[in-house]
């Protein structure tokens, strides 16, 4: 009994440690990565004008049309609309800098209200606005961190089966660990899943020495080998014409007999141009990495592969188990909420830690400041995208980065949030950026909803999501208030 | 219909668990916790094959545990305003 009781208070240390020292990039994570499910319904809410929708082979052909005209980038990767996306999403680099648009699918024009949309949160969720690799490297190391806390926090909870249904409200520190515990129990196969499979997704860059080992740095091989319907070549050296980009795109249809995802243009002037269509990942749990690669000026068929190989379709699986393309509206929303009920386990643990110390003896300077980073991010962070939403709907359309500037609006608010966070005492800091975060979503739900009477389901259902949230978090302020300082 | 049979079925489960408070509990009795218990699990059960008769096993399986950890939320927030109605009465 001795030892069992000393492993379980071996395993509630390393679940605190592991919990704590990545728990605020870990929750921000899981708020992006919650966001993120809604990845193409949040870029069609920020573009209330751009409601036009055209099949994939029109939206890309005006889309290119656009492209010929304005850039001369090397390659053109863009994003198929569907059934979930009315936009095509463009990207192209010049040097190390990247472009990105959302162009209309019937005009080809670039939309009105230019945003990164729900790409920003998808970004966010694992590259935390960092370069590369650092962003990848600090989400992969707070997934591994995540994992010791699930397995530490499974095997030190003692009661898990007797417990299962008890929550008691209102009486301090118990009532942290029932929801800390509840919030981590009921969803916890969906939360060793979602960290399990998104540390594979990031696997190689952190263990990158098999691919070194038959690689070496040649990345471009190894794509090769994983996507062989991806084709690549150098370019000519004389310039060539794009042949109609429509039928390819329209042929890609048929032999996927569904959706194409991606569609990449390389050395789009060049005589030796290239068009890789990708099929959609809307069809299964596995990703796909079937494409078809089309001469740029013939049209002709290059190369086209069905995948076969059982451990790409394994990796396949498990990487579509964790982007969740495959999901219809009711999965995706249990993905949304369940990744919400992981930030907030993630929430109530770093919460129940300076609970737990507070009730024992007066805080240490660590704590203290532990305490200080649990209100500015906590509470901060939903704020700081409250704020993100509002600047899509009041910074002034066109403009040189109007994309750049409603994320500047966010880590501006969230800078401010952090900051009094730290100026106010706690009991007035939870209470107030609650508070006002409440608000910012409620308003904004408010505002949005007579502005746009809820004119399309999207619109509509994101006006009611962020009225919820925004009444959650003025729940949290009035209780907080009414408490002597969580 | 699904998430009913599985809010049910946790509801059967919290009725036999020695933390819930023995004026929620219906099965007082040991002989009527293990039924409870068993009806429960049976629920749970079939739920499972009622969305596997509309879905594919792999997206049964994610959506059953999904709208599991909803179902076993709803009760466990029942119980806990129960709980907190009952104390605010005393």
């Amino acid at each position: 009994m001795k030892v069992r009781d000393g492993v379980r208070q071996t395993m509630a240390w390393l679940h605190g440690w592991a919990g704590l020292l990545l728990g605020w990039v870990l929750y921000v994570m899981c708020l992006a990565g919650s966001l993120a499910v809604f990845r193409p319904e949040i870029g069609e809410w920020m573009r209330p004008e751009t409601r036009d929708r055209a099949p994939a082979p029109h939206a890309i052909a005006a889309a290119v049309a656009w492209l010929q005209r304005h850039s001369d980038a090397p390659a053109w990767f863009l994003s198929a609309p569907g059934p979930r996306a009315n936009t095509v999403e463009g990207v192209w680099f010049q040097g190390l800098s990247y472009t990105l648009r959302a162009f209309d699918p019937v005009t080809g024009m670039p939309a009105l209200r230019q945003t990164r949309g729900g790409e920003f949160f998808y970004r966010l969720h694992f590259e935390l606005q960092l370069p590369y690799p650092w962003g990848r490297m600090i989400a992969s190391m707070a997934a591994m961190m995540m994992l010791v806390a699930l397995i530490t926090g499974v095997i030190a909870h003692r009661r898990i089966f007797r417990d299962f249904f008890t929550f008691r409200p209102g009486r301090g520190q118990r009532a942290w660990l029932d929801a800390h515990n509840a919030l981590g129990v009921f969803a916890l196969p969906f939360h060793i899943m979602i960290t399990v499979t998104g540390l594979v997704t990031l696997a190689s860059l952190v263990m990158p020495w098999g691919i070194r080992a038959n690689y070496g740095e040649n990345s471009a091989a190894m794509f090769q080998d994983l996507v062989p319907g991806a084709i690549s070549r150098p370019p000519a050296g004389h310039p060539g014409k794009l042949a109609p980009i429509a039928p390819m795109i329209a042929q890609a249809e048929r032999r996927f007999s569904g959706n194409v995802g991606l569609v990449s243009i390389l050395n789009p002037r060049d005589a030796a141009s290239l068009v890789i269509v990708y099929q959609a990942d809307d069809r299964s749990i596995a990703t796909s990495p079937e494409a078809i690669s089309f001469d740029g000026v013939t049209g002709r068929v290059l190369a086209d592969y069905r995948e076969a190989r059982p451990l790409v379709k394994t990796y396949d699986v498990v990487y579509g188990l964790h982007l969740a393309r495959f999901a219809g509206p009711l999965l995706r929303w249990l993905y949304f909420m369940s990744g919400l009920m992981l930030a907030g386990g993630i929430a109530t643990g770093l919460i129940l830690w300076i609970v737990k110390r507070r009730e024992k003896e007066p805080l240490t300077i660590g704590n203290r400041f532990a305490e200080r980073l649990n209100i500015g991010m906590i509470a901060g962070a939903p704020l700081a995208f409250a704020v993100f939403f509002w600047a899509n709907r009041l910074l002034p359309l066109g403009g040189a980065d109007r994309a750049g500037a409603e994320v500047a609006w966010l880590y501006g608010s969230w800078a401010g949030a952090l900051a009094a966070a730290f100026i106010l005492r706690p009991r007035l800091g939870w209470p107030l950026l609650s508070g006002i975060g409440g608000i910012a979503w409620v308003t904004l739900a408010i505002v949005d909803l007579a502005i746009h009477k809820g004119a399309t389901t999207v619109l509509l259902a994101g006006d009611a999501a962020m009225a919820v949230t925004g009444l959650f978090f003025l729940l949290v302020a009035l209780r907080s208030a009414r408490a002597r300082g969580a | 219909m699904i998430f009913l049979l599985q809010v049910i079925g946790f509801m059967l489960l919290a009725s036999a668990m020695h933390a819930t408070p023995a004026r929620l509990r219906l099965a007082r009795t040991k002989n009527a916790s293990r039924i409870a218990r068993a009806a429960g699990v049976g629920l749970l059960l079939l739920s499972f094959i009622a969305l596997m008769r509309q879905e594919r096993f792999g997206i049964a399986l994610l959506t059953w545990f999904g709208l599991a950890t909803f179902g076993a939320m709803l009760v466990l927030i029942t119980l806990a305003l129960t709980r907190l109605g009952a104390g605010s009465r005393r």
